[in-house]
């Protein structure tokens, strides 16, 4: 008749080498190698692949595209932006002419007795 | 003395220029009153091809240099106003039943819709000329598009003698001209050289809305109509965009408070109270 002690360890190193065994069972390594294999050789996953690197490949091109486009988007709008200023510059050059000698630059109110040439009422 | 009349911008327009007939000056007014129809058509909120429809639609837009430039000088008077002057109050002005063009305005029955407080960013590229509103936010340039028209008319027809433009009240000159100011009696006459005046108020521009008067100076902090005392507010400044401005915060001042606001700023102004007091302020004499 064996001890108690041994008849214990006898069901403890039982039990261990289960569990040890259904860790093994449940990530069945054996299978994923065959399993990678099989997905390599499938043709949908081939063809997946094959679609997703065209696509990165595309994605890339259009940002390209678009980069040139907004470069020469940047520079026709500075350039617009430069011709409006300098018309502008060139369109106020009499004005400020005008001003110089019509005293437009310090303008003055006062009340009046005179009749009035126009009206300024709520618009 | 020459005068061309017109229609633009839901008011009527009058150029009065003091030079001989002729190509020159006949091309000036042309010029002047074109300048009227094409700031129309990009900064009408009305017309929904403008620039300034588009970007409501859109919420962003790139900009032509009137717009991009009459909404920074919009910005520009909400920051100075303290927000007394703000171009988002575009969904109030409809909520309280102003949007169409006034012409079309059809009174009705039905109440005013409901309206918060304005506000809201407005942000502006100048590199990219961009103009981008924050969510829910539109804007209208109404009378500050109507001031920057009558400045740029004024540049059109500075080279071709002493002139006025005068739309609907906005007013724009160069050299000395006589105008009046309507009060509860007697109408004042202004003696201006050169610079502008604006003139804003609620005697026009009401309508009713299930019973109740309503008028378009909204009042940015409640999104309604504003309550003042004033009637109308007559205001001075180098440009009509300024004027324009100024009259606007002083109406939602009131009137004591538009009589100190002028008198330290030194800004003249002539105010008509409901009751029918009228006061020259701003070192005005």
């Amino acid at each position: 008749m064996t001890s108690a002690a041994a008849r214990i360890s006898i069901a403890l190193v039982t039990l261990q080498l289960f569990l040890v065994l259904l860790v093994a069972v449940v990530a069945h390594p054996w299978q994923s190698t065959t399993a990678r294999a099989s997905a390599a050789r499938d043709p949908r996953i081939v063809a997946l692949h094959r679609r997703e690197a065209g696509l990165r490949r595309e994605s890339l091109h259009v940002r390209r595209v678009l980069d040139r486009r907004w470069a020469i988007y940047r520079r026709s709008l500075a350039k617009r932006q430069s011709a409006i200023d300098a018309a502008r510059r060139a369109a106020s050059v009499p004005i400020v002419r005008q001003a110089a000698t019509a005293s437009y630059s310090a303008p003055s109110v006062r009340v009046v007795t005179l009749p009035a040439q126009t009206i300024t009422r709520t618009s | 003395m020459l005068r061309r009349t017109f229609a633009a911008m839901g008011t009527d327009i009058e150029l009065l220029l003091d030079a001989p007939g002729g190509p020159q000056a006949t091309e000036a007014l042309g010029a002047a009153e074109a300048e009227f129809h094409r700031l129309e058509s990009l900064l009408s909120r009305f017309r929904p091809d403008s620039q300034l429809a588009r970007l409501n639609r859109d919420g962003a837009i790139v900009a032509g240099c009137e717009l991009l430039e009459v909404t920074e000088l919009a910005v520009a008077a909400r920051a100075r106003s303290h927000g007394r002057f703000d171009p988002t109050i575009h969904d109030a002005l409809c909520a309280a039943g102003y949007h169409t063009s006034f012409d079309e305005l059809d009174p009705g029955d039905a109440p005013a819709e409901p309206a918060g407080p304005c506000g809201g960013t407005i942000a502006i590229d100048r590199e990219l000329c961009s103009i981008t509103l924050g969510p829910d936010v539109r804007i209208d340039l109404g009378g500050i598009a109507k001031g920057y028209a009558v400045d740029r008319a004024r540049e059109i027809l500075a080279p071709a003698g002493r002139s006025l433009v005068n739309a609907g009240g906005d007013i724009a000159a160069t050299g000395e001209w006589i105008v009046g100011v309507e009060t509860a009696g007697t109408p004042i006459s202004l003696a201006i050289d050169g610079g502008a005046l604006a003139t804003t108020g609620r005697d026009r521009r009401c309508w009713t809305r299930g019973g109740r008067e309503l008028h378009h100076l909204i009042d940015p902090s409640t999104g309604q109509p504003a309550t003042s005392d004033l009637l109308r507010v007559t205001a001075f400044a180098p440009t009509a965009v300024e004027a324009e401005v100024l009259a606007k915060t002083r109406f939602l001042a009131g009137f004591d408070g538009a009589l100190e606001e002028a008198a330290s700023a030194a800004a003249p102004c002539v105010l008509v109270a409901e009751d029918g007091r009228c006061a020259l302020a701003g070192g005005l004499a």
